[in-house]
């Protein structure tokens, strides 16, 4: 389930969008930079995948049909409260539409330090920073 | 005594925890951590509704409370819309937003990701 490279186990993330342009172009930029990268377009398998697999950083997109990314956070963090998590959005706004909502549920949700947000549109060197500062580099770190 | 060094993620998780607890707009800046120098760039702003305003003090108080975390030793900031004007008494001056707007197309010609998202 997990993959080696010479011995060492690599980093693994999960990418959730509901957009599949957004998967297949990240899920290879993340694997050239080395991480182990799982993708699902569809949020509502999220929970059950993270029962089955261990991941090091989720990247989320906040805004899909089905169930929001900050709905899948919420899930996630009563399972896990470790776990590290990317945000990536288009609008600041999408955490909530009222301002003021929006900064109580920004400090709910990004107290600990485990998460980080992403706009778009977005350069990959960006992605790759928010990525490592999140789990460190795909080898050790 | 040793005091252990922290690890680089650490770090990162100490620099956002600063941040949001400021509610600084995380989303807009990057962090790059070399050895003890931190490199912070993008915009420092605060979230759309906060009342306060950012001034020169508030940019001051943010990257004292960044170099004070353990194991760091320099912080350095190329910022869109601050800039500093004197290291030693760390003043930092605002940046017009004309100018910041310019630079930013001018020098970043690179492939984005996510431009014709709605989400």
């Amino acid at each position: 389930m997990f993959r080696e490279v010479k011995g060492e186990t690599l980093k693994r993330i999960l990418l959730v969008d509901d957009d599949v342009a957004i998967l297949r172009g990240l899920k290879p930029a993340l694997t050239r930079e080395g991480y182990d990268v799982v993708t699902t377009s569809n949020p509502t398998e999220v929970s059950s995948m993270i029962s089955r697999e261990s991941f090091d950083l989720i990247i989320l997109d906040v805004r899909m049909p089905a169930k929001s990314g900050v709905e899948v956070f919420d899930e996630l963090k009563k399972i896990n409260p470790d776990m590290r998590f990317l945000f990536i959005t288009a609008f600041l706004k999408s955490f909530s539409v009222e301002s003021n909502a929006m900064l109580k549920r920004w400090q709910e949700l990004l107290p600990d330090g485990n998460t980080d947000v992403l706009y778009k549109p977005f350069k990959l060197d960006d992605l790759y920073l928010k990525v490592e500062g999140l789990i460190g580099p795909a080898k050790g770190g | 005594m040793h005091i252990p060094q922290l690890s680089r993620v650490e770090i990162y998780r100490q620099i956002r925890v600063i941040l949001v607890r400021r509610l600084i707009d995380i989303g807009r800046l990057c962090i790059v951590v070399t050895g003890s120098r931190i490199h912070v760039k993008g915009s420092l702003q605060f979230l759309p509704g906060v009342a306060a305003a950012m001034t020169p003090g508030t940019v001051q108080e943010i990257f004292k409370e960044i170099r004070s975390i353990r194991s760091i030793t320099a912080v350095d900031a190329s910022l869109d819309n601050w800039m500093l004007t004197n290291k030693i008494t760390q003043t930092w001056v605002p940046i017009q937003a004309a100018q910041t707007t310019e630079a930013r197309e001018s020098a970043e010609p690179t492939i984005l990701f996510g431009c014709n998202e709605s989400s």
